[in-house]
């Protein structure tokens, strides 16, 4: 094998820090973004991770005057796109409309988890003790919910309502501050 | 709520906990396709779900499912694998972005874990890492003190330094006491230790077992009904059987493994099984994670890159830890960045006097089964806990850095110098290798070439 005379070439096209950390600050965008176009959380996290080694290698075509976002969430469509052509299922080529048809709208969506993340911190200090420990338990450690309806005498259907009812006072406690927000 | 509404919720729940089948799903997104309100509840679910994950989860990773590799010739699964894969490769980034923009919980973190107890109690060591780590519902994160008590560790890995330079990789579930700077007592779980010769005698009690420590790296296990294994990985240490006056210690030697427990009065012999130390083992050994098809070689003496074979995985060995080299280390990269090649005159060097620990990153694409000589690429990601000083691939800096850091009396294979993609080249089946701006994580992507072997030297910065 020999050693070419190439020249070294690098990460960076904003600086390599500030690339990385554009990347670093999208995944949970991506992730809701690329989980909406798939609906299955594991392939989810397998193109997550395929476009974020696309996203490293291709630094160099990014544009400093381009949207990052636009163009991870363009590198994270194809990726998508490219997942489903690689499954070869006929299904998957309805499933594969549906990702182009869906792909805008989930933009919107995944651009609003942001806003989300932060405003979740104060709905769920309203929240009682005994909902954080769930919640935490659910979504922290990611207990199943058999686990714990077990752990809590409950059946997995009523610990599901239970469930449901967090989020939905969650949701309406964000909602609500998207509003204030909005409004102030 | 309608029954549609509440049936597409439940869906969209099931299709959230990844339970759906491939006909629930197509259910799903025909649903969702045809309905405004149908898709606007599929994606605000979607988006509080992920904020409350990304929220909850404190952005540490949890160990996922590994399927154990189809090759007989491989041993375990990947050490351990991270919930968002890219966030634990710049996870030190990601760590200062959750704390800028406040994303995390002050329920969680205001609550003080039993690990760190009063002040005025003398700190016997400090959690240096904590990977998916909680005591309870309360996160355990690097950085606490630790004082003596018990320590409960429900699930994920630490690791606590002791002032005397002991360091111990602890893996939930786990229930353990630390006594003294020189003393621990393994109630239940999984540890494994890196004694250095100021903490020699160091000793880990169990129920059934009396462990001291002689100059040494090994691994204790005990399981729910008080049976302790104890495995050396190198050096030596002296095992006694608790509850009987009889017995003189037995020494063990690495390589060897013995068995404590409550059928047997005697300390016995048994098979040398790493495998309940895989996880905690690269903890010990300064790696913070791996994912992909990147793992840590086994630990103990007979595990090395001449005789170990792995083909579907890129395999971490350790080499020399610690060591000071009195001359420069010429190396490929020094800087974050994507590996291109680079004439020899031209390579950076490391200056001499710098203490370095080193590790070897291998791939034995070895020909096999039905197809022998197929190529595919095989990927992963690597953080070590300390910076990384520079990394070496290219043939002759290997051989130059072998003779520096490689393991004595350990006969390498000799490598092929991986092929990194020329500016502009867009052909497929080029290999990359990518330094993070964390300077800890290493991106890797190898070609499997058939009867050819793949070799990465990575040189860490060491704790002086």
């Amino acid at each position: 094998m020999t050693e070419s005379e190439t020249g070294p070439h690098c990460v960076p096209s904003m600086t390599s820090d500030q690339y990385i950390l554009a990347i670093t600050a999208i995944q949970n965008r991506l992730y809701a973004y690329i989980l909406s176009l798939l609906a299955d959380p594991v392939a989810a996290q397998d193109v997550l991770q395929e476009t974020n080694l696309v996203l490293i290698r291709k630094a160099d075509d990014f544009q400093i005057d381009a949207s990052f976002e636009s163009w991870a969430y363009n590198t994270a469509r194809f990726q998508v796109l490219a997942h489903l052509r690689n499954r070869k299922r006929d299904r998957l080529v309805l499933h594969e409309a549906f990702a182009e048809k869906l792909a805008p709208v989930a933009e919107v969506m995944a651009e609003e988890t942001q806003r989300k993340i932060q405003l979740l911190g104060g709905c769920v200090e309203r929240l009682s003790d005994e909902h954080k420990t769930l919640l935490q338990k659910r979504y922290g450690t990611e207990t199943s919910i058999a686990a714990l309806a077990a752990d809590r005498g409950k059946t997995a259907s009523a610990m599901k309502q239970v469930l449901y009812r967090i989020r939905h006072l969650l949701a309406e406690c964000v909602e609500k501050r998207l509003q204030k927000g909005a409004a102030g | 709520m309608s029954n549609d509404e509440r049936s597409l919720t439940v869906l969209i729940q099931e299709m959230l906990d990844g339970v759906l089948d491939d006909n629930q799903r197509a259910d799903l997104l025909k649903r969702v396709e045809s309905n405004d309100a149908a898709r606007k509840l599929y994606l605000d679910q979607i988006a509080t779900h992920t904020a409350l994950q990304a929220a909850l989860a404190d952005c540490l990773p949890r160990r996922v499912g590994t399927s154990k590799p189809d090759s007989a010739k491989t041993r375990s699964p990947v050490i351990v694998s991270s919930r968002w894969p890219a966030v634990a490769a710049i996870a030190s980034i990601a760590a200062t972005i959750m704390l800028v923009s406040g994303i995390g919980y002050r329920w969680i973190s205001s609550q003080t874990p039993r690990i760190a107890q009063s002040v005025a109690t003398p700190q016997l060591a400090i959690v240096t890492q904590a990977v998916g780590a909680y005591d309870g519902d309360v996160a355990i994160r690097a950085g606490q003190q630790v004082t003596p008590g018990q320590l409960s560790l429900d699930r994920g890995l630490v690791r606590l330094d002791f002032i005397n330079g002991a360091s111990l990789a602890v893996e939930g579930p786990a229930e353990i006491e630390v006594v003294d700077e020189m003393r621990v007592v393994l109630l239940q779980g999984v540890v494994t230790a890196r004694i250095p010769e100021s903490a020699i005698d160091f000793v880990v009690d169990t129920e059934t077992a009396h462990v001291v420590d002689l100059g040494t790296a090994f691994g204790v296990a005990v399981a729910n009904d008080g049976t302790t294994d104890v495995c050396v990985f190198e050096g030596e240490v002296s095992v006694s059987r608790k509850g009987s006056t009889s017995n003189q210690p037995t020494r063990v030697r690495e390589g060897q493994a013995v068995r404590a427990s409550e059928q047997s009065p005697t300390i016995d012999s048994t098979d040398y099984e790493v495998a309940p130390f895989e996880n905690a083992w690269p903890v010990n050994s300064g790696v913070l994670q791996t994912t992909g098809s990147i793992r840590f070689v086994s630990p103990g003496p007979d595990f090395h890159p001449g005789n170990y074979e792995d083909n579907e995985h890129i395999v971490v060995f350790p080499e020399l830890s610690g060591f000071i080299p009195d001359e420069a280390i010429r190396v490929d990269m020094v800087d974050p960045g994507e590996y291109a090649k680079s004439p020899y005159g031209q390579k950076p060097e490391l200056p001499p006097g710098q203490r370095l620990t080193s590790y070897l990153l291998q791939l034995d694409a070895y020909p096999e089964g039905k197809n022998p000589n197929r190529r595919r690429g095989v990927r992963g990601q690597i953080t070590f806990a300390n910076p990384i000083a520079g990394v070496i691939t290219m043939n002759r800096l290997l051989k130059e850095s072998e003779t520096i850091f490689g393991l004595p009396d350990v006969r390498y294979p000799v490598p092929r110098t991986i092929e990194p993609r020329p500016v502009g080249d867009q052909r497929p089946g080029f290999d990359s290798l990518i330094l993070a701006a964390d300077r800890r994580t290493l991106f890797i992507e190898l070609q499997e070439n058939p009867g050819q072997l793949d070799q990465v030297r990575v040189l860490i910065e060491a704790d002086q």
